[in-house]
């Protein structure tokens, strides 16, 4: 109780925070969860006569006359009939099968292969991308306030735009393969840049470096700020090459940034979605994202809860993974 | 002062969102359409009803997609803001099933005798009418005129001269320049029932006689066709026929206004069909009209649906639209340049077909998609390929009845 | 920094061909929206510009149309008010969460994180059922409140970092000198804290403008400007989609202009430490 009374205050103002996401988030997530345990084919069936008696409740209770009400109450007893056999069902209860349907599924294997070959060559790719541009824009030069703006322009820009943008730059005749064209490496024939296997991967990695960019150059510039100078005066003395500098000094002191750009950026590019939706579509580069969605339009909730399930699991295992890796690396130097 | 105009201002935001304007009784419809048919709506369709009854008609755009779900929920919530609806023929099942639209027995009389019979039939279920026709829409086959020019190749009438023409333009390019729906959703669904009725099978049944002739047919196809095929969807075919990245495709009449009115293409006609091994075979889309189970205007719901099926209102639509006409009264003539797409709309529809409408439509288009991705891109072996995925049909469709 | 790290030509090569990819996609979205429909309907491009030249049909089209103003209006009054929200909400809880002690801190991080694990699709279904119960479909308040649920472990994730920033020092001196803990919070914290804040709140109002997914789920009759923009990109009306997408970004341009002088060290690192 005392406790509370010093910490009214802090409680007030942290409560409305906590209160929202634990509801609007948490409790969702765990439905989820809850929901791909049942079996998608009872789940369906389930949902269907439950509401159905919910339905017919209610119109019973706006009946105009008594044949419609008798019509109705016969409906509701065959309906709960039908609850009570498939109550009784094999398919009833806590069941596996879901992820047993899944982990068969040629195509979703395909997607976890695809989720992530694209997660990890697009972290790679925009880890040394952003660094670079970061460390160009410590300097001091000439357009330095200029570039910056272009450099987080992309920031801004809706996913659906930007992925627009980019089918009509990947398509068989798009902007891309007109500029290869142009440049002559390209014959008669245009490249397919969404057939499925590595290359509608790179497609999709280098649409998604392009929208992300500007979030890590900015966290990494975050970082190199944080530098102090003396730390570079003290290693310019000693005269070695800036290549070796940089990895035996910078580098090491931008890891918590590295970390923690590393670890945000998994999160949503093991989720991303729009951006692959459009750009290759579900028919040849499947995604983990993109399968939830698909079995969600076909009103299979329990596949889809147990395809993002999935996901979240990986995500929280390469999240605690890699900072258990950073944290026993950080013992071992300490 | 600074934070005083900043809060007036926020408030005045927010009352403003909050507003609602409003004027005797409203009917909310909802449909699927495209701009340019909203605008003849607006203009041309609502007035005359909306001084007659003294109501204002709401109207919303929602895409077929998410229509069920929308309404769903809505109804479950018992805030339904819709009162009638034209929705897409697609898979009209679950809205009976889910108890989400009005039992219409009662007011057949809607129904004027000029209608079709045809149109009606398939609105019944369980013996009781759920909806009444509101337009009927058929695939029509789009060519490049500068390609298909007749004299030294003409548009392909049979599947073997589809075959033919796909493989001539392969080799003459070096990249297909045929393309169907590949996307792998209902709208090759709906590519794979016209192949399929025109070899003479089933599409619930996925493993007879007439789908293995298809699935064949098109497992040899696909080869010759253009890569664009995989991102084909009634959307972008348009797109890559205006763009001439292929030359020949199937598509709804929507792509009309697309590809000609606003790509401002004149190289670009249409015609029915070809015609499968039984003979021609297109798939009956379109939309009927439906009213809210727990609409709060039924009334007015129910006299507007009478309203767009009359015969003022069907000729306004052919004429300013090009949607074929529900009833044989309704001679409407069509624009100029609209006259070729629609002569191929209605001879289409001669040889159209409508889907079984069962409950499990969904689980039939999972598995013919399946199949489609195994057969047909894959090259895996017709027959076990069906044999598997039309008993997985069968179970599926014993669960969902 | 290593300054003998970079000559200048290829340093101001690396720079340009980097700004040309970055800028290039944005210049194909003008260019579209611009462009005579036979410029853009063809197999072979035109990289810069077609020969029919500019033309201003398309923009004609979309602001005669009719549809451009609400979806508009939608857009900034819904971003307006989550920006709002956003702030009051997750600032105090922030400032409160900063100057706990390590265990509780990284569990509240943690639990921030892990509500952006789960894909939002899976999330907006249940969510969009339970504000339906609440009367709140098709509702800018509804839309407001389910961006807020996107936005919030954001910004309290840029606001802890924020807040770590101001030495405790500082409140202890405050408090020395006999301010209560209100006082202090008015008087100091919220004066240090204020360009922090500010830019959180610029993005999250930029989050709020370009939201799609829930707009999807939650929105019957009136679009927000994303939502426009999808509709006619899913019916080929790519020149209105274009003319769209060029007013959805011309904001966010500005506004990232004014921003990126401000967005400095410790804003996005959060709670690194």
């Amino acid at each position: 109780m005392r406790f509370v009374k010093t910490y009214w205050l802090e409680m007030l103002m942290v409560i409305p925070l906590f209160a929202y996401i634990i509801g609007f988030t948490l409790l969702p997530i765990l439905t989820n969860i809850k929901e791909s345990f049942i079996d998608q084919r009872f789940g369906r069936r389930y949902d269907i006569l439950v509401s159905k008696i919910a339905d017919i409740t209610y119109d019973i209770g706006q009946a105009q006359d008594s044949e419609e009400q008798r019509a109705y109450d016969k409906e509701l007893a065959e309906t709960a009939l039908a609850l009570e056999r498939l109550q009784h069902s094999p398919y009833a209860g806590v069941s596996l099968s879901n992820y047993r349907k899944l982990f068969k599924d040629r195509s979703f294997v395909k997607a976890i292969f695809n989720t992530l070959a694209i997660t990890l060559m697009g972290l790679s790719l925009q880890l040394v991308i952003a660094m670079s541009i970061a460390l160009l824009l410590t300097r001091p030069f000439h357009g330095k306030g200029f570039f910056r703006t272009i450099v987080l322009t992309p920031l801004g820009i809706p996913t659906i735009v930007s992925a627009t943008i980019m089918t009509y730059i990947f398509d068989t005749s798009g902007y891309l393969n007109e500029v290869l064209y142009k440049l002559g490496l390209l014959g008669e024939v245009p490249i397919d840049w969404a057939q499925g296997g590595w290359l509608s991967l790179c497609m999709v990695v280098f649409a998604d470096t392009w929208k992300v960019l500007p979030f890590m150059v900015l966290l990494f510039l975050a970082g190199l700020e944080a530098i102090p100078p003396s730390v570079h005066e003290a290693s310019q003395i000693d005269g070695s090459p800036p290549m070796y500098k940089f990895f035996t000094v910078t580098l090491p002191l931008m890891r918590p940034y590295i970390t923690i750009a590393l670890i945000l950026r998994a999160i949503d590019a093991f989720r991303i979605f729009e951006l692959p939706l459009i750009l290759a579509g579900t028919a040849t580069t499947p995604l983990i994202s993109t399968f939830t969605y698909s079995e969600y339009t076909r009103q299979n909730y329990n596949l889809s809860a147990a395809s993002g399930t999935i996901l979240t699991g990986i995500i929280l295992i390469f999240v605690f993974t890699y900072l258990y890796i950073v944290e026993r690396e950080r013992e071992t130097n300490a | 002062m600074h934070h005083t105009v900043c809060a007036t201002w926020v408030l005045l935001l927010f009352s403003l969102g909050m507003a609602r304007f409003s004027s005797g009784e409203t009917l909310s419809m909802s449909a699927s359409l495209g701009e340019n048919e909203w605008k003849v709506m607006r203009e041309k369709v609502f007035p005359t009803f909306e001084t007659r009854e003294n109501c204002r008609i709401r109207a919303v755009n929602i895409e077929a997609g998410d229509t069920l779900k929308k309404i769903e929920v809505m109804h479950r919530a018992d805030r339904m803001s819709i009162d009638l609806l034209l929705l897409d023929n697609m898979n009209l099942a679950p809205y009976v099933e889910k108890r989400l639209v009005l039992d219409l027995t009662k007011y057949q009389a809607l129904i004027d005798p000029e209608v079709y019979e045809s149109l009606v039939k398939p609105l019944t279920f369980h013996g009781r009418l759920m909806f009444v026709p509101g337009r009927p829409n058929v695939q029509i086959t789009y060519y490049n005129t500068d390609v298909f020019n007749g004299s030294n190749s003409k548009i392909p009438e049979t599947w073997d001269e589809l075959l033919e023409a796909a493989k001539r333009l392969k080799a003459a390019y070096k990249v297909g320049k045929v393309a169907m729906h590949g996307t792998l959703d209902a709208n090759t669904t709906t590519q794979v029932f016209e192949f399929i009725t025109a070899a003479g099978g089933e599409i619930t049944t996925l493993n007879d006689a007439g789908s293995l002739k298809a699935f064949t047919f098109l497992q040899e196809l696909y080869t010759y066709l253009s890569p664009e095929t995989k991102k084909a969807n009634w959307n972008t075919t348009n797109k890559f026929l205006s763009e001439e990245t292929i030359f020949l495709a199937r598509n709804w009449p929507v792509g009309m206004h697309v590809i000609v009115k606003q790509n401002q293409k004149t190289n670009i006609k249409a015609y029915a069909t070809w015609a499968g091994p039984v003979g021609r075979a297109t798939m009956i889309g379109g939309d009927v009209i439906a009213i809210t189970k727990r609409s709060h205007n039924k009334e007015l719901a129910l006299k507007f649906a009478g309203y767009l099926m009359s015969r003022e209102i069907q000729t306004l639509l052919v004429t300013e639209l090009g949607w074929p006409p529900i009833r044989s009264d309704a001679l409407g003539r069509v624009p100029e340049w609209q006259q070729g797409f629609f002569k191929a709309i209605m001879e289409a529809l001669r040889s159209g077909q409508y889907r079984p409408a069962i409950m499990g439509w969904s689980a039939v288009d999972k598995y013919v998609n399946l199949a489609f991705k195994d057969i047909v891109m894959d090259g895996r072996d017709v027959q076990a390929t069906l044999e598997t995925y039309a008993r997985d049909l069968q179970e599926e469709l014993e669960w969902l009845k | 920094m290593p300054k003998k790290l970079l000559q200048p030509l290829p340093f101001y090569l690396y720079l340009a061909v980097v700004s040309l990819i970055i800028l290039y996609p944005i210049f194909l979205m003008f260019k579209i929206s611009a462009s005579h429909p036979a410029d853009i309907m063809k197999p072979h491009k035109d990289l810069l510009w077609g020969p029919a030249g500019i033309t201003l049909e398309h923009w004609h089209n979309v602001f005669t149309s009719g549809l451009l103003l609400p979806s508009l209006f939608k857009s900034l009054l819904v971003a307006t008010m989550v920006m709002l929200l956003a702030i009051l909400i997750a600032a105090p809880a922030a400032y409160v969460i900063s100057r706990l002690g390590s265990p509780f801190k990284y569990l509240f991080i943690i639990s921030l994180f892990i509500s952006r694990t789960f894909p939002e699709v899976a999330i907006a279904l249940p969510v969009s059922v339970v504000f339906l119960h609440w009367n709140l479909l098709d509702t800018s308040f509804g839309l407001i409140l389910a961006h807020l649920i996107k936005v919030l472990p954001y910004v309290g994730w840029i606001l802890i970092g924020t807040f770590e920033a101001i030495p405790l020092s500082l409140e202890e001196a405050s408090s020395v000198d006999g301010a209560s803990k209100i006082r202090t919070l008015r008087k100091v914290i919220f004066p240090l804290s204020l360009p922090g804040i500010a830019v959180a709140a610029m993005l999250v109002w930029l989050e709020s403008w370009n939201e799609f997914t829930y707009a999807l789920y939650l929105t019957v009759s009136e679009n927000t400007l994303p939502l426009q923009t999808y509709y006619y990109l899913n019916r080929g009306g790519i020149f209105n989609s274009a003319a769209y997408a060029t007013i959805i970004t011309l904001p966010v341009i500005v506004l990232t202009f004014i921003l990126q002088r401000y967005i400095t060290s410790g804003m996005l690192a959060g709670g690194v430490k």
